[in-house]
């Protein structure tokens, strides 16, 4: 398989999806090449450098020796290509600066020769098998990639259509029926309108995902206040939560806490909607946040049916739609959940509590000593 | 005679979004004025003088910003800048550029209303009429010139800073207002990255003035962006 011949990212957003390395390894610019061949050749003229110095203290192998060290850096850095050429750049090298007699290619001893030819050799077969290992590497990243985009696009198509499918069939109910009542048109509006939430919703979780996706997520951390990211996220819910009576614990004088704003927000919100989504109107949900040593501890606990046993872990895995039945989740928002605290180094997890319902409880550490404010 | 109507021009490539913002402001009794990309949208605002700029952030021809930037060199007129979600530093520097609100695609036709409700209000007030001196909203009574909080009628002791925090919100009830405006207005030009400051403060205030203090329902926050004291 050749992830070149797929330069063109699906989800349009190439520049922030874990495709970047493998796409950038194979469109290389005739630049970029030109650049790995200087870097060789940088490299091997620093290596020259100490041998030059070295070279009365030292024996030729061993000055050889750092050749073969350069050599095998920049086969794993770069390519075979770079690699090649260095391996006959630092022969050259060795000949001219280091065996005697100096400034020529000629070669006295007959021991020199043979530390070049092996050196030559060596250098060579480990450029060939660093680039295999590394070759293998991004093919197996290719794979994977490919493996999960595949599962991604597939399911992203079937949450799109859903509420697309809604909102088509609604906008043309009300387009061509001239003898709906006023009731029935409102209702078909309402369902247009909630549909339309819902794929912004999705669009969010994908937008948050491929933001987490890459190796290192970008996070924007600063001193934030768990009880104001709480208040947020319940105001963006205020209507979904009012069908449902709600408690809030928080421990009175929570600190300040290092993590990046929008993404907590997002995972509150998550866990919040993955409540709403799986328990029927009027039950009660929780959500408590206490201290609990260096981290904070946030719970969201319901009276829903609960999680399948067995599928405590298997619920935070992309695509998995949850416990017991679904009103319109996307099978994204607990992968989100789990790789935005995984991100903060923090723990998440999910089980059936003794009373009925699920709990999800999350601890993000603190992050330090929060700044002190002075009152006035 | 009728009144003569308010006018908005929308700076908005989108046909559908035109659309629905035609349709909701002419509803709403506004006339609505439409440029296509940023210049068309800067000649509009120098020939038709519209009441209020709807201004999108993201436009085919020049960057949002720079269309803000070039209306302020000229027209104090209120504009609300639209922007996407995750485009939080966009709309702070348009709003540190002096952008007077903004909005969150998507959004609905009753956000867009209150939006331009309450920057048109503003404006006219800093026009003509006085500030009024009392803000009220709920069970909150804020008198700025006497400087007396009342919260369910009960005198509520704010410290220094917490009133100078509420009386910046209060004066521009309904309106957004930048982390950085508050922190430099309140603690100086050193402190304007100092977001953590205000989140202590406003906690503080908070517990002071909110029935429940996790789920306010004066002091909102804008993520990423700054808080505004709610209103109607």
């Amino acid at each position: 398989m050749n992830p070149g011949n797929k330069k063109k990212n699906p989800l349009g957003n190439a520049k922030s999806t874990a495709l970047e390395p493998i796409s950038s390894y194979v469109a290389e610019t005739a630049n970029e090449k030109l650049k790995k061949y200087l870097w060789g050749l940088g490299i091997i003229a620093a290596l020259t450098v100490p041998g030059f110095l070295l070279r009365q203290a030292l024996d030729t192998s061993t000055i050889a020796m750092f050749y073969m060290l350069g050599v095998v850096g920049i086969a794993f850095w770069w390519d075979r290509g770079p690699a090649i050429a260095a391996s006959f750049l630092s022969a050259l090298a060795l000949d001219y600066f280091i065996t005697q007699p100096y400034y020529s290619f000629a070669i006295s001893n007959p021991q020199a020769w043979i530390s070049l030819f092996v050196m030559l050799v060596e250098s060579l077969v480990i450029s060939a098998l660093a680039t295999k290992s590394r070759q293998g590497e991004v093919h197996r990243i290719a794979a994977e990639t490919e493996k999960t985009r595949s599962a991604l696009l597939s399911a992203v198509s079937h949450d799109l259509r859903t509420p697309l499918t809604a909102i088509e069939g609604a906008a043309s109910s009300l387009i061509t029926g001239k003898d709906l009542g006023p009731e029935e048109r409102s209702k078909l509006c309402q369902m247009i309108f909630d549909e339309a939430e819902r794929m912004n919703r999705l669009v969010q979780n994908l937008l948050d995902m491929t933001r987490l996706g890459v190796d290192a997520p970008r996070l924007k951390k600063e001193w934030q206040s768990m009880e104001e990211l709480v208040g947020t996220a319940l105001g963006r819910l205020k209507n979904r939560l009012a069908n449902h009576p709600f408690t809030l614990d928080l421990q009175p004088g929570l600190p300040l806490i290092l993590v990046d704003g929008l993404l907590v927000e997002q995972l509150l919100l998550n866990l919040l909607e993955n409540a709403l989504n799986h328990t029927a109107e009027g039950t009660l949900i929780r959500l408590g946040v206490k201290v609990l040593d260096d981290a904070m501890e946030l719970e969201i606990a319901d009276q829903g049916p609960g999680i399948k046993a067995g599928e405590e872990k298997m619920i935070f895995e992309k695509f998995t739609r949850g416990y017991h039945g679904d009103k319109g989740g996307s099978g994204l928002g607990l992968s989100i959940c789990r790789a935005i605290v995984q991100a903060h180094g923090g723990t998440i997890g999910a089980q059936n509590r003794p009373e009925g319902g699920a709990s999800f409880v999350v601890r993000l550490p603190i992050g330090g000593l929060p700044p002190v404010v002075s009152e006035e | 005679m009728e009144p003569e109507k308010l006018s908005v021009l929308c700076i908005e490539d989108e046909a559908p979004i035109c659309l629905f913002l035609k349709t909701s402001l002419s509803a709403s009794g506004y006339a609505y004025l439409q440029a296509s990309n940023g210049e068309e949208g800067l000649v509009q605002a120098a020939t038709r003088n519209p009441d209020l700029i709807l201004l999108d952030l993201g436009l085919p021809d020049m960057d949002g910003l720079e269309v803000t930037r070039r209306l302020r060199e000229w027209s104090k007129k209120p504009i609300i800048v639209v922007s996407a979600r995750g485009r939080e530093a966009d709309k702070v520097a348009a709003l540190d550029m002096g952008a007077d609100d903004y909005l969150t695609k998507p959004f609905g036709v009753q956000e867009l209303l209150a939006r331009i409700r309450a920057v048109l209000r503003r404006h006219q007030e800093a026009v003509g009429k006085p500030e009024e001196p009392v803000f009220r909203h709920g069970d909150l009574e804020v008198d700025l010139a006497h400087r007396k909080v009342l919260k369910g009628g009960a005198e509520i002791h704010l410290t220094k800073r917490e009133f100078g925090l509420l009386s910046i919100l209060a004066r521009h009830a309904g309106k957004v207002v930048t982390q950085r405006q508050l922190l430099t207005e309140l603690w100086g030009e050193a402190y304007a990255n100092q977001a953590h400051y205000l989140r202590v403060h406003m906690n503080n205030l908070r517990n002071k003035l909110e029935s429940q203090p996790g789920q306010p329902e004066h002091f909102l926050t804008e993520s990423g962006v700054g808080y505004r004291l709610a209103v109607d």
